[in-house]
């Protein structure tokens, strides 16, 4: 009798102390990225779980939405997007409307490039390829996650200001490496205008304005200024052949088919293959913000010095 | 025989358990510690500073509320000392009068200054002078490279001044 009381106190002790382990849910906080997701993960640590919608390689300008996205925004406590239209037709905006949760524009106080688009200005929403922008992506989400979880300040604080310091290592350190190649040779030519940001900010391009060349405009969606044109065609084949580019680039989540048709037409070889939109899968070099970026650049000096 | 020699491990332990903590907890406190107040140095004391770069915003500073401007941080044995709006220019001495809160002995400045993004390619330094009435009490520079922000403390020592030694 003893012995049989004994065990049912134990296993009544076993079952409230799993109830009270498991009753210990993390905040839910899902991104619209994978490059946001990687911000909010630096920030949030263990105090946070960080879900993106997109996976590696996806294209934000045309992503269709799924059921399974529906289900992961509605137990969301936080939703992040890029915002400036990267997400086609505004999709993340829409899920997190739909369900009624928060969302916050990680781009929000940024000074973004405008770009001329058949004749009319458009805002290039590929702000994070500076590393002075990521900051501001940074400190918009760590502001985001204090009013999610105020009694973790001092940690996303924290983490925040570790994180923008890497930063800003890696902002210098990418000045050192383009400096490696000669000035004439700074011509980057990828295959849709995502890297108008890097372009300015790291002077590439000096024939174009510090701007992207590339075939297919800043969105491969259906927006103004978007997709691919004979005029623009054209134009970049122009440049290449003025300009003496010695490679061009492939993008992880475009189709290369234009890219590869213009290599073929001006005779330039492929130097690779940039992140672009998307960083890599789990396990590449480029599954972080930092990685993509240092990757993108040992690419892109190695092809052209 | 055998219960009494457990009776007397039980006796010898918890006593022994019970005379610890009455000699722990009837120990004299070691008296608290006096701090003696730091005095305030007479004089009359200014910083200049000269860069080798103009001061630019820094983009990589955390910033979630409103705070004070991040390009030049400065701080004197701990507290802040208000830096007049004027920018600091390359090359340009600035110099900041009538500091307060210098202390008798031992003080520091600590100093965190913004170089421009741009120029992380370059070498940066700021020249840091700390004056009494002109005399020269600390005259040191500060250097950074590879994109990092211009920062580090200078000490200075301060004396008591002679009565009728007016220079």
């Amino acid at each position: 009798m003893g012995r049989m009381l004994s065990i049912l106190m134990a296993v009544m002790f076993l079952m409230v102390a799993g109830t009270a382990v498991s009753g210990v849910k993390k905040p839910l906080v899902v991104t619209s990225t994978t490059q946001i997701a990687d911000f909010a993960r630096q920030v949030a640590g263990d105090d946070a779980v960080v879900r993106s919608i997109l996976a590696p390689g996806a294209d934000p300008h045309t992503y269709q939405v799924t059921p399974d996205d529906v289900q992961i925004v509605l137990a969301a406590d936080l939703c992040l997007e890029n915002g400036l239209h990267l997400e086609g037709k505004n999709w993340m905006a829409t899920l997190a409307k739909d369900a009624g949760k928060p969302l916050v524009t990680t781009t929000d106080g940024m000074k973004p490039l405008t770009i001329d688009a058949q004749g009319q200005a458009v805002v290039d929403p590929h702000a994070w390829f500076s590393p002075g922008n990521a900051a501001v992506y940074v400190n918009n989400i760590t502001r985001a996650l204090i009013a999610l979880i105020p009694e973790k300040r001092a940690e996303f604080e924290a983490r925040a200001k570790l994180y923008l310091q890497q930063l800003r290592v890696l902002d210098a350190w990418v000045r050192k490496h383009i400096n490696q190649i000669p000035p004439a040779k700074r011509i980057l030519v990828t295959t849709h205008d995502a890297f108008n940001y890097f372009c300015r900010e790291y002077r590439l391009n000096a024939s174009n304005d510090y701007l992207s060349i590339a075939p297919v405009g800043w969105s491969t969606g259906a927006e103004v200024g978007a997709g691919m044109t004979p005029e623009r065609h054209r134009r970049v084949v122009q440049s290449i052949r003025e300009a003496g580019a010695p490679a061009i680039f492939v993008e992880t989540s475009i189709n290369p088919k234009q890219i590869r048709e213009i290599a073929r037409e001006t005779g330039v070889r492929i130097g690779g293959e940039l992140y672009s939109d998307s960083m890599g899968p789990p396990g590449s070099a480029g599954e972080t913000y930092i990685g993509m970026m240092r990757e993108n650049v040992l690419l892109i000096v190695g092809a052209l010095k | 025989m055998r219960f009494l020699l457990v009776i007397a491990i039980w006796l010898v332990m918890v006593g022994g358990l019970y005379q610890y903590i009455a000699w722990r907890d009837g120990a004299v406190a070691a008296p608290a510690a006096v701090f003696a107040m730091a005095q305030a140095s007479e004089g009359e004391f200014s910083l200049e500073l000269t860069p080798t770069f103009s001061l630019e915003e820094d983009p990589f500073a955390l910033k979630i509320g409103e705070g004070p401007d991040t390009s030049l941080e400065i701080l004197l044995n701990g507290r802040p000392l208000k830096v007049p709006d004027e920018d600091l220019q390359r090359g340009r001495p600035f110099t900041i009068t009538a500091i307060e809160g210098v202390l008798l002995g031992h003080n520091e400045i600590y100093i965190k200054a913004s170089p421009p993004v741009a120029e992380s390619s370059l070498d940066h330094a700021m020249r840091i002078r700390v004056l009494d009435q002109g005399v020269v009490l600390a005259d040191y520079s500060l250097w950074s490279s590879e994109g990092e922000l211009v920062s580090g403390t200078v000490g200075f020592d301060t004396k008591e001044k002679e009565a009728g030694h007016d220079h």
